[in-house]
């Protein structure tokens, strides 16, 4: 089984999130510690190159929601492009992200309404997607070394928990991560996002799917918590997901972002 | 009564004991009731606005505020990084949702292409204090962006801060406001000023703490001192005592028993109760002493003193009790409570004089020096004068009772209503005070939010938002409004350089999903819902009398028609369209307590007595009430939760006067002709009737020392009341009785052997 290729933070994250975990584990379990739950997941092929149409709904505790549609490209996870589709007066709008090889970033944003592609200032990893429960942070994920690791045990299953902590240098907006892996997919299911000891947001990674020999999340669902509720709740779903398909060569650039 | 008085009388003791016991369980319970501050505690239970409120509240995430201004040199660093920890002392706060201050402020710039939405002081690491460049800069853009045209988070004169606290649902806001008067006693070196719903409810029940106590221990001294200048004896002052202790502490631990709360006009229920008890007291005690002072055995005494007096008493309490009744239908908690308290306290001070009286009295010896309470003494020249000029003209008595109450009635339409909350406090006072800085600064210290249902991506409804906006804020009491608008605008300015709103419902959508990828998200819902289907304008409000909430909140209605059309649906929600309510169902109380208190008082009376004798008693009344309320027009007192509840009390308390006219019918039962009957009746009842109205005008006199001003208002006007009702009782009614009551025919008769005559 192959790993999918995903903007997504569940598969982005995770990957990065294992590599450094080191508890044992007990004997019924395939990985005996986390550093090998980690490199079972590195060991796993990525696609080159991924297209799908998103829907992202965001729904209020009182039941408002907005739909939104939109198409991405990515290639590896250095470049991604995203094209707003509906409703009728976001569409063309876009979004570009492109990371160079020494790390730093840069994202861009087309509104045709004022025709001008405007940058969208980095180092903000807590600010919201376009309006939704996920961040930046959540969208495109941290390095591996920006975590600390622990197992914390195994489930039934079994299914991996594992808290990843941020260090101080990763501009990370959380104070850490409790994600459960299940082995038999290495894909997570869960995870919850915590800020000054405060649960704030858990995500929920549903609808595994198939597709060219990946193993593809095609619903992700963000909950804002407070006090223990759920305030918020964003679902992005995914369809028409295509992989390892060869993209054109201009699509990551600024005038296909005006296009 | 024969039944009640044999069983106190053989077993004095026992009953003694018992009323003790209860008493003594009663004063646990009442020293447990709790004090229901809040505000909210003076909304009507079927407060649509409320119920707005709480949809908005659902709905944008809005929630009660806490206002604070700082003064201080505000762009100095050091003064700055002061309000920063404020702000941040604040915000850890328990039940703090948000705090927004200058320290929370944002900026959106455009940065060569970057649209940055940043922090407008920048953060600065402990110690570290904001240089002068970055103060300027902030000043600059505080006073140049649409996104704070209309909030002002430091005044234009760089002296004041403010910080709009937002408050957890459910919470205990007289204990929140207490949390943050210590945060900020910590925090911030200088002046400070408080204002908001919390803010008055702390000071509500800082005034419920100290007006019980004082008032309830103010009123009974004077009225221990009326009673002893009656009955000159020390049991003729002790026993009155105790009694009206146990009518107070019944009534107020029964009332903590069925789960009441002490509100801000509970204070007037005690009050009641020690000036209803002390009236009866004196009625059947003063019966007591004439007996024994005219030859009579204690237990005689006793006999007649239950058998005669105390039925006049019974039923005057009954009527009392009905009349305090009234009360309990209203809308509005704090007027229950209040009656509540009065009627249990009423009737238990009833049951005290029908039965612990009678067998304290049975235990007691009998004084040595008796005084007889229907010698007038030196009143006696006095009472024959009005004897003389209620019988030799009683029709020019009448027509200037008359002429009095219709110049007084003239007065009623000038009667101006206020339910302001802020109008509870007194003027000058430290509340006052601190509201008056707070609206100094923010231009007022309550929200008016006017709620739309529209397509708000629509520029055109946009832009009659903005056209709204400025039309209110030319309103007296209105600062500007605050929505959606102006985050747009802003928006717009940083990302066009153009100071308009979008032209394009597709450049309004997309510059708001740019500072969706860069802002923060409710900076937007606090202004409009995710579709867009429904937003808020927030209007600042000064403090206004609630006659002029209704004209602005008028106002704003027929410009929200001219303004929006069919573009959107408005409704309207605030504190001051609350305290409006307030007046509306205040109103209503107003003559349902009245009606029904004179409905049920006459019909008591009538029944037990005669109905002309009561028409005629309760004429008097009403003419007393008239009187009353007309001054009321006159002074320019304001009509208010106090005083609004003065006619049903008056009737109530005022039901003495039907003692006299109840001895009017027995002296002419007993041959005398109507003039006869009346010189006789003023000139034995006189001095009680006297000493009555002085008791009760002493009991609710108390009330005029007290700090909730519509509470000091009513004692003010309750004493002129009770004053009225005895010159009132005293000339008006042996006139009226000789015009309208020469024949009396009583439904109840004395038996003949307890008659005053054969005494």
């Amino acid at each position: 089984m192959k790993k999918s290729e995903l903007p997504s933070l569940a598969r982005t994250t995770l990957a990065l999130v294992l590599a450094l975990a080191t508890v044992g584990l007990g004997s019924a379990q395939k990985y005996a510690d986390a550093a090998a739950l980690t490199a079972a997941i590195d060991a796993r092929p990525e696609p080159a190159t991924s297209q799908a149409t998103l829907t992202m709904t965001i729904t209020t505790a009182d039941g408002q929601t907005l739909t939104r549609e939109m198409q991405t490209w990515s290639e590896g996870t250095a470049k991604r492009i995203i094209k707003f589709t509906a409703p009728a007066d976001i569409k063309g709008s876009g979004f570009l992200t492109i990371t160079a090889a020494d790390g730093s970033e840069e994202k861009l944003v087309y509104l045709p309404a004022l025709d001008r592609v405007r940058r969208i200032a980095g180092g903000q990893q807590g600010d919201s997607f376009f309006g939704s429960d996920f961040t930046y942070e959540d969208i495109t994920g941290l390095d591996q070394a920006d975590y600390t690791h622990e197992l914390l045990g195994v489930r039934d299953g079994p299914t991996y928990v594992v808290e990843a902590v941020p260090t101080p240098a990763s501009g990370s907006s959380y104070e850490r991560l409790v994600i459960e892996v299940p082995e038999a997919t290495l894909v997570p299911q869960r995870v919850e996002y915590y800020r000054a000891g405060e649960l704030v947001k858990v995500l929920t990674v549903a609808g595994l799917a198939e597709v060219a020999g990946y193993t593809v999340a095609t619903e992700r669902r963000m909950e804002s918590v407070r006090d223990g509720k759920a305030t918020t709740v964003t679902v992005i779903t995914q369809s028409n997901l295509v992989l390892d398909e060869a993209l054109p060569a201009d699509l990551f650039t600024e005038r296909f972002l005006r296009r | 009564m024969t039944h009640v008085a044999r069983f106190a009388l053989q077993h004095s003791r026992v009953v003694i004991g018992v009323f003790l016991a209860v008493t003594v369980v009663l004063a646990i319970s009442a020293t447990r009731i709790e004090t229901a501050a809040a505000t909210e505690s003076l909304y009507p239970d079927d407060s649509r606005v409320d119920a707005i409120a709480e949809e908005l509240q659902a709905t944008f995430r809005h929630h009660d505020r806490l206002l604070l201004v700082t003064s201080g040199d505000i762009y100095s660093g050091p003064t700055m990084a002061r309000v920063a920890a404020l702000n941040a002392a604040l915000q850890r706060l328990a039940g703090v949702e948000d705090v927004t201050s200058v320290a929370t402020a944002k900026r959106m710039v455009d940065d060569d292409g970057f649209l940055i939405v940043d922090d407008l002081i920048p953060r600065q690491a402990p110690g570290v204090e904001p240089d002068a460049e970055e103060l300027a800069a902030a000043r600059a853009y505080l006073a140049g962006s649409p996104m704070y045209q209309n909030v002002t988070l430091v005044s234009s004169d760089g002296r004041h801060a403010s910080f709009i606290i937002e408050m957890a649902d459910g919470l205990d806001a007289n204990a929140f406001a207490k949390s943050v008067v210590e945060t900020v006693r910590t925090e911030w070196v200088g002046e400070y000023a408080l204002a908001g719903q919390a803010f008055t409810s702390m000071e509500l029940q800082s005034i419920i703490g100290r007006d019980l106590p004082v008032l309830g221990g103010l009123a009974l001294v004077v009225i221990v001192l009326m009673l002893f200048l009656n009955f000159r004896t020390l049991q003729g002052t002790l026993l009155p005592l105790a009694l009206i202790l146990l009518g107070v502490v019944w009534g107020m631990g029964l009332f903590g028993l069925l789960g009441g709360k002490l509100m801000a006009l509970t204070v007037i229920g005690p009050i009641a109760v020690m000036a209803v008890a002390s009236s009866f007291i004196i009625n059947m005690l003063g019966r007591y002493y004439f007996e024994l002072a005219h030859g009579a055995g204690k237990r005689v005494a006793i006999d007649r003193m239950l058998g005669e007096t105390g039925l006049g008493v019974i039923v005057s309490g009954v009527a009392i009790s009905a009349a305090m009744s009234t009360f309990m239908l209203s809308s509005l908690q704090m007027v229950r409570g209040l009656g509540l308290v009065a009627l249990l306290g009423v009737l238990a001070s009833l049951l005290a004089s029908m039965v612990l009286l009678p067998a304290l009295l049975n235990v007691l010896p009998v004084p040595k020096h008796v005084g007889d309470p229907e010698n007038p003494g030196g009143l006696a020249r006095v009472l024959a004068s009005l004897g003389r000029l209620t019988t030799r003209r009683p029709r020019v008595v009448v027509l200037t009772a008359v002429a009095v109450v219709l110049a007084g009635l003239v007065g009623v339409p000038r009667i101006v209503t206020d339910t302001s909350i802020l109008a509870f406090f007194p003027e000058g006072g430290a509340t006052r005070s601190s509201v008056a800085t707070v609206e100094e600064v923010l231009g007022g210290s309550s929200t008016i939010t006017v709620w739309l249902q529209g397509d708000l991506g629509d520029p055109a409804l946009l832009a009659a938002m903005e056209a709204y906006q400025h039309d209110v804020a030319n309103l007296p009491e209105l600062g500007a409004g605050q929505s959606i608008v102006n985050v747009i605008r802003a928006l717009n300015l940083t990302l066009t350089g153009e100071d308009a709103l979008p032209r394009t419902r597709e450049a309004v959508a997309q510059e708001l999903l740019l500072y969706q990828s860069s802002g923060d998200v409710s900076d937007l819902t606090r202004f409009m819902t995710l579709d867009q289907q429904q937003g808020v304008i927030n209007f600042v409000a000064k403090s206004m009398s609630t006659e002029r909430v209704a004209a602005v909140t008028n106002e704003m209605t027929r410009l929200a028609e001219a303004r929006f059309g069919d573009l959107a649906t408005v409704r309207f929600t605030g504190n001051p369209l609350l305290e409006r309510e307030i007046e509306q169902a205040m109103r209503h109380d107003f003559v349902i307590s009245l009606t029904l208190a004179i409905a049920l008082v006459l019909i008591i009376d009538s029944f037990v007595r005669s109905f002309r004798a009561a028409a005629v008693t309760i004429i008097v009344l009403l003419s007393t009430v008239a009187l009353q309320y007309g001054l009321l027009g006159w002074l320019g007192l304001p009509l208010n939760l106090a005083t609004m509840l003065m006619g049903a009390l008056a009737i109530g308390v005022g039901d003495y006067a039907i003692h006299l006219t109840v001895r009017y019918m027995e002296e002419r039962r007993h041959g005398r002709d109507p003039e006869q009957a009346v010189m006789h009746t003023l000139y034995s009842t006189g001095r009680q009737i006297l000493f009555t109205a002085l008791t009760l005008g002493a009991g609710f006199g108390a009330l005029a020392f007290a700090s909730f001003v519509p509470v000091a208002t009513l004692g003010r006007l309750m004493l002129l009341t009770v004053g009225l009702v005895g010159v009132a009782t005293l000339t008006l009614l042996p006139a009226a009785s000789l015009r309208f009551l020469r024949d009396p025919h009583a439904r109840v008769h004395l038996s003949k052997e307890l008659t005053h005559e054969e005494v």
